[in-house]
């Protein structure tokens, strides 16, 4: 910069020296090309590179206090839950109707340490969705869309399921606040990992029952999850903080009915007299709710000779607890219980070759920095590199695909912060550890039940690379920074050509040689086809919702909804003629030249908002659409254009590799491309029937999952456009 | 205040002893006239609970016939009186709690439930015999002496913004509703004050023998705060006739007799008055006329205990014969009681049994001879307190900042009939509901809608009054009082009305604003519910010695609270000042310095200046230097320039290493 000016003042050029901040820009634009590719590489080694940049953990609010008290779950109660659990295996083994006996054993139990007692029945979900099934701890990520469906058409609607609810008063408090405790079960299929879990819940309530010290209630509300945990869970949250009602007439007659049900038979004249069924169709309240904690008991072996459990977190569109909520469990559970806490991974990551060799590299890469100077130690061994990633790549794939990953994402919905703690228990009866559970959960609970406000501090942006590290937002946003940074560049370069003044450029310009004379024109033409496009990309959105509405037959949606984007883009592409038809007429009539350049500058400019936009909704949907619509928006020339290069004088090896690469990722990211892709790759793994990816696409809507409009208003008009630049004619040179 | 009182009963226990002998002295020498002025009786009642908890009620009443301003008192403590006679009291209550009331468990349709049963934290309410403008300066002196004389933040009520003026609910023994305030009473409650020792010292300090003598010496401070329920309450009135000062201090305790509890509902705890207090009963206080201990066996237990012992026969007659009520198969009670008081059931049913009152007098017993009453449970019984006509809740709709509504649910128990029989006068249920609401929590009054049964029923149809004060942001909360009439058959009513939340100044944020703000708690009166006990004594004119039985006897009427709620307003992250103060000053900065740039700069200035080619000293002579040398020469020149500087630079930092300066 210095030389250049220098060389300006030697030969007295008596221009106006441009502004400093003119001079970066056009220094910016005269390299953006490499500018661009340098940036895209650098978020892209800066999304490896996260596990290196992430911070330990900490507990950032003091009030909570975990493990400072101890404990008051012991043996006894270990051992009284593990009767529980076999005194209701016994129970449900003599009743026909599991669902029955269940209840009046919960009731009881309930009952029995003092505490409000009701049951709320809910009607099933209005949609099979719902009823996905979440990961479990195999790690499969099951769909369960057909059979799902199946289930549903066997006429299971008719049977509401009822969710069992208990709230222990705080014997000194005012009574604002509560915490809910969340053991699901599973009348259908109930066996000994359901049994043990509610007996640990049985347990657990009769210890907090005594507890002097709560200062929130503490809600146990035993989900029946016949279809799933999360809609039981989300029903009582519904009814808990929004009860319609102008419909509580007939809530309280299928109450009635439920209440019958379980309580009038024929040996329950006892029961009856301790129970007093009066209040027990009551809707009770407790306050704000405060927090949620789920928690599952699961039958399995050791795993590493480590007794784990895992946390699950991810909530809907991938909002995540407060990170503090984490690291209570984690504290307790490693420096009081001896137990550790796994993150889970999705199956596969792990074995990917190029991860390894990225892990291998980083690790000799750190060995060498340490060699050069001891003081930097940032080296992390390759296995836990791969573990680290793998463990981000899981949550960034649960996040991306917008579901939550088990009952507390319900809580989500409310700001409600809440966790699934899934603990593995051996068969053969750990009394030892089924007390360490049962202190871990009380530690939780007493530690939230310390924190007498909002969570508010730690971070609730965050993603957790390992048990005890995360990275927080103000890290894994400048690797999207980064992979962004392109687009606005390359804009600016389309919008405003800049000519190399001095002579020997090394680099040349793919950047239009021409300076249109009617740019206004050509910029109109430019904005009236993007926003067709855009359009169209809007109304293939409200067609998909409107046809997953309609009462038509399952089997003909994917078609009707195919069928109606499909013209609709024909009638887009038609209007749009007409306009720009008409247009050019008005103007100067010199044919059909559409600027290319323009268009594309444009599609670079909405995409890079788009993403910045879709950044703040759900974080890994932007990240991976960065990844895939940077290359492509800056890559993409019209292939009349990459012909001429080729054939023009000025071509270098550089500059058709970049053209041809620019050009083959066009064709990958566009929807066909990607189709025949996903196809070729995983179309043995996958089945991929029209039916099936309709499905998808309705459960995504159901959920409102951001991935859908990602796909459809982002990335489906980007590539469509990029499409359309493929092909563009290139004006003619010669007038 | 509480280390002041404890360094004085430290530092004078000898003075206070004196003085406490000399005033037993005066007494003792002036019995007759003391007796005429002021009179002083102290009763525990202690009543078993149906969830195996255990109920005492500590009341404790003062009287003084005479109001004189400079009056000596013997009895009457003299800070009650004084208090009386500057601020004009009519009629005042105070009260501190800690906990909740179970409605369901422990009873609503009693006296001792409905007028003990308060809401959390401090609730002061007062009325003035003064002219209507000097009502609001005179309560704002009173709350400031009542903060000074009970070490609480009562103070906090002289601000308007929580204080309302109801003009159907409080101030008043006669029937709620059936007459108007005119301004003179004024409401105002603390939902999160925390109430503790504190409070109770200076309490005890009106009580003429504190906690030395008598039934105040039970008050063990660990286990009274151990409780479920513990409400400390004090009652001036001195609207009876012959306008005396009658003061009433009660102390609701609900205690659990043992933390150690047999799984399910196998078995109810014994207790024992050394197993709840762990302490024993050494007699009266010497200067109280009257001290009983009552241990009250509620109606649907002693039917229970009939049911038991059916084949025995036995009747409990009006002279009390002494049945085995202290011993039979559902429990014992020691010692004998020497008196049992049988509740006159007037309603002509037959089955019913009467509730019954055992009774103890402390005068029997002594230092030598202590009392300890105790109750074994032989075995399990389900039995019920007797509850109010409906089961009352108030929640909140909507979840988060955003905005939502309150509702107020009353659902009919299914006794309804029954409890009510003695009143059924009309064919309708009387209901008057008192809300008082923060400002910032804005309510939409036309939003307000009542649903019975689930259909919505215009107001004008079941509401006979309804008086309604908005908030005034700042100055004063939104007050709804509303008298309903309801149909008799009603089985749930539910009361909304929607609110906004408004937005505080950062200075008007308490400490721990993320907590929520608490709205306090809903008052419901019921005008046709009679609370009234009626024991009937047999020796009629006993009657004064009883003033807690009198209490009983009096009609009261059902009121009920309902629980706090916790509203959670826009907080402002008062954790990251910082970083919100670099942003705007980067953003400021940023904005006025290309402003001014843009505004100090002049063209065509800039353009003379360029021509000039003016630069800097070095510049020139660099440029000079530099002129003639040819293209390579000049780069060699640069190039050698740059490793010039980064070789010194790298030679700074050897020295400044070396010689370890940093």
């Amino acid at each position: 910069m210095e030389s250049e000016t220098v060389e300006e003042k030697v030969e007295k050029v008596v221009t106006l020296k441009p502004r400093p901040l003119v001079r970066l820009g056009r220094q910016l634009i005269l390299h953006v090309n490499s500018i661009s590719f340098l940036c895209y590489v650098a978020g892209v080694v800066g999304i490896l590179l996260l596990p290196f940049l992430g911070n330990n953990t900490y507990i950032s609010e003091n009030a909570l206090m975990p493990g400072s008290a101890q404990s008051a779950f012991n043996n006894f109660d270990s051992i009284y839950a593990r009767s529980s659990a076999e005194e209701l295996l016994e129970l449900v083994s003599q009743s026909p109707d599991v669902q029955r006996s269940v209840s009046r054993w919960i009731i009881r139990e309930m009952l029995g340490v003092g505490a409000d007692c009701y049951i709320h029945p809910f009607s099933p979900p209005a949609s099979a969705y719902f009823s996905t099934r979440f990961p479990r701890s195999s790690g499969h990520f099951k769909w369960n869309t057909a059979n799902s469906s199946l289930g549903y058409d066997q006429g299971k609607q008719t049977s509401s399921g009822v969710n069992m609810v208990g709230i222990i008063r705080a014997p000194q408090a005012e009574g604002n606040e509560a915490v809910v405790l969340v053991t699901p079960y599973d009348p259908d299929a109930f066996e000994q990992e359901n049994a043990l879990t509610l007996g640990m819940g049985a347990a657990l309530f009769k210890k907090l029952s005594q507890a002097l010290w709560l200062a929130r209630d503490i809600v146990w509300l035993v989900a029946d999850g016949k279809y799933g945990a999360y809609p039981a869970v989300a029903s009582w949250l519904k009814e808990y903080h929004s009860p319609s009602i102008s419909q509580m007439s007939t809530y309280e007659k299928t109450t009635l009915d439920w209440l019958e049900k379980i309580l009038s038979q024929e040996d329950s004249r006892s029961f009856e007299e301790e129970v007093d069924s009066q209040t027990l169709g009551d809707f009770k309240r407790a306050g704000t709710i405060a927090a949620g904690l789920v928690y599952e008991l699961n039958l399995g072996l050791r795993q590493g000779g480590k007794d784990t459990f895992t946390v699950w977190a991810e909530g809907p569109n991938g909002q995540m607890p407060n990170l503090d909520f984490i690291n209570i469990a984690n504290s307790i559970a490693v420096y009081r219980e001896g137990l550790q806490l796994r993150l889970e991974t999705v199956h596969g990551i792990k074995n990917w070759a190029w991860l390894r060799a990225a892990g291998i590299f980083l690790e000799e890469i750190g060995k060498y920095a340490k060699s050069v100077n001891p003081s930097w130690n940032f080296g992390l061994p390759a296995a836990s590199y791969v573990d680290n990633m793998a463990t981000l790549f899981s949550s960034m794939f649960f996040q991306v695909i917008g579901l939550p990953t088990g009952a507390h994402g319900a809580f989500r919905d409310y700001q409600i912060d809440a966790i699934t703690l899934q603990f593995t228990v051996t068969n053969n009866g750990q009394d030892y550890l089924i007390a360490r559970i049962g202190r871990l959960l009380e530690g939780v609970l007493r530690s939230v039940n310390n924190l007498l406000e909002k969570w508010h501090q730690s971070f609730f942006l965050y993603f957790l690379s390992s048990s005890n590290k995360y990275i927080s937002v103000g890290i894994y946003m400048i690797p999207f920074g980064l992979l962004l940074l392109g687009l606005p560049l390359q804009a600016a370069a389309l919008c405003n050509p800049v000519k190399q003044t001095t002579a020997g450029a090394k680099d040349s310009t793919p950047s239009s040689s021409k300076t249109s004379s009617d740019s206004s024109g050509c910029w109109l033409e430019a904005l009236v086809l993007v926003g067709a496009v855009h359009l169209w990309a809007f109304f293939a959105t409200l067609a998909l919702f409107l046809v997953s509405n309609m009462d038509s037959a399952a089997e003909t949606k994917p078609l009707t909804c195919f069928v109606i984007v499909g013209l609709s883009l024909m009638v887009v592409f038609l209007v749009q003629k007409i306009l720009t038809a008409s247009l050019n007429d008005e103007s100067n009539g010199n044919g059909h030249n559409q600027n290319w350049a323009s268009v594309k500058a444009l599609t670079i400019g909405i995409t890079c908002i788009d993403l910045a936009v879709m950044s703040t909704v759900n974080f890994p949907v932007a990240l991976i659409g960065a990844l895939a619509l940077v290359p492509m928006c800056i890559g993409v020339f019209p292939i009349e254009y990459t012909w001429k290069y080729g054939q023009s004088q000025g071509r270098s090896a550089l500059g058709i590799a970049a053209l041809a690469v620019g050009t083959l990722w066009t064709l990958a990211v566009s929807p066909f491309g990607a189709l025949v892709m996903i196809l070729s790759s995983y179309g043995h793994l996958l089945d991929i029937t029209p039916t099936n990816v309709w499905n998808f696409a309705e459960s995504l809507l159901e959920w409102r999952s951001a991935l859908l409009p990602y796909l459809l208003v982002i990335h489906l008009p980007c590539a469509v456009l990029c499409s359309h630049i493929l092909l563009l004619r290139l004006p003619s040179q010669r007038r | 205040m509480a280390t002041r009182d404890q360094s004085y009963s430290t530092l004078l226990p000898s003075l206070l002893f004196l003085l406490f002998s000399l005033s037993l002295l005066r007494i003792s020498g002036f019995e007759t006239v003391v007796e005429k002025k002021e009179k002083f009786s102290e009763d525990l009642l202690i009543r078993p609970l149906s969830d195996g908890k255990v109920l005492s009620h500590f009341y404790f009443k003062n009287y003084q016939l005479t109001l004189g301003s400079a009056a000596h008192t013997h009895v009457f403590p003299k800070a009650i009186s004084q208090l009386v006679s500057k601020f004009h009291i009519t009629e005042l209550e105070l009260s501190f709690t800690q906990g909740r009331w179970n409605y369901e468990h422990w009873g609503g349709l009693d006296p001792i439930a409905s007028l003990n049963a308060k809401p959390s934290g401090v609730e002061l309410w007062a009325k003035f015999d003064v002219p209507i403008d000097q009502v609001d300066p005179t309560w704002r002196n009173l709350t400031h002496a009542l903060s000074g004389l009970f070490c609480a933040s009562i103070n906090f009520l002289e601000s308007p913004e929580g204080v309302a003026s109801p003009n159907l609910v409080f101030g008043s023994k006669k029937k709620p509703g059936s007459e108007r305030h005119y301004g003179l009473v004024r409401y105002g409650a603390l939902p999160r004050e925390a109430v503790c020792t504190e409070n109770l010292t200076p309490w005890l300090k009106l009580l003429p023998c504190r906690d030395k003598a008598g039934i105040a010496t039970l008050l063990d401070r660990p286990s009274i705060y151990n409780g479920h329920y513990h409400s400390l309450r004090v009652h001036i009135n001195r609207s009876g006739p012959g306008r005396a000062v009658v003061l009433e201090q009660t102390l609701t305790l609900v205690l659990q007799p043992t933390h150690i509890r047999e799984r399910g509902m196998k078995e109810l705890p014994h207790w024992s008055l050394t197993s709840l207090f762990g302490r024993k009963l050494e007699g009266k206080c010497p200067l109280a006329l009257s001290s009983h201990v009552l241990l009250e066996l509620e109606r649907s237990l002693v039917e229970n205990v009939k049911a038991s012992g059916g084949k025995a026969g036995e009747k409990v007659t009006s002279e009390g014969e002494q049945v085995d009520i202290a011993d039979n198969p559902v429990f014992h009670v020691s010692p004998d009681p020497e008196n049992v008081l049988v509740e006159s059931v007037d309603s002509g049913d037959a089955s019913k049994q009467p509730s019954l009152m055992l009774e103890y007098d402390l005068q029997r017993y002594s230092l030598k001879q202590p009392l300890n009453l105790a109750l074994l449970w032989r075995r399990k019984v389900a039995w019920s307190s007797v509850r109010g006509p409906f089961r009352v809740s108030r929640f909140l709709i909507g979840s988060g900042n955003d905005k939502g509504s309150i509702a107020i649910e009353m659902k009919r128990n299914f006794n309804l009939s029954l409890q009510d029989g003695e009143t059924s006068a009309g064919d309708f249920v009387e209901v008057i509901v008192f809300q008082m609401v923060a400002w910032y929590v804005r309510l939409y009054m036309h939003t307000l809608m009542a649903r019975i049964d689930g259909n919505p029923v215009p107001l004008r149809d079941i509401t006979t009054e309804m008086l309604v004060t908005p908030a005034e942001d700042r100055l004063h909360p939104a007050v709804l009082e509303m008298h309903l009439k309801l149909p008799r058959d009603i089985n749930r009513l539910c009361l909304t009305i929607d609110f906004d939340k408004g937005f505080l100044h950062i200075d008007e944020h308490p400490p721990d604003a993320d907590h929520g703000f608490d709205l306090q708690s809903a008052f419901l009166s019921f005008p046709r519910s009679q609370t009234r006990r009626l024991y009937l004594n047999q020796q009629a004119a006993q009657g004064e010695d009883h003033p807690l039985i009198q209490t009983l006897n009096e009609p009261g009427f059902l009121h009920m609270y309902t629980t706090l709620l916790l509203v959670p307003l826009a907080t402002p992250d008062k954790s990251m000042p910082y970083n919100v103060i670099t942003f705007t000053c980067t953003i400021l900065a940023l904005y006025f310095g290309s402003l001014l740039n843009t505004l100090r700069r002049r063209i065509g200035e800039e353009e003379r200046l360029a021509k000039a080619g003016s630069g800097g000293k070095l510049k020139k002579a660099i440029a000079k230097f530099m002129e003639g040398k040819s293209e390579s020469q000049k780069r060699l020149i640069k190039l050698s320039g740059v490793i010039l500087i980064a070789a010194i630079g790298v030679a700074v930092n050897y020295v400044l290493e070396q010689f370890e300066v940093f």
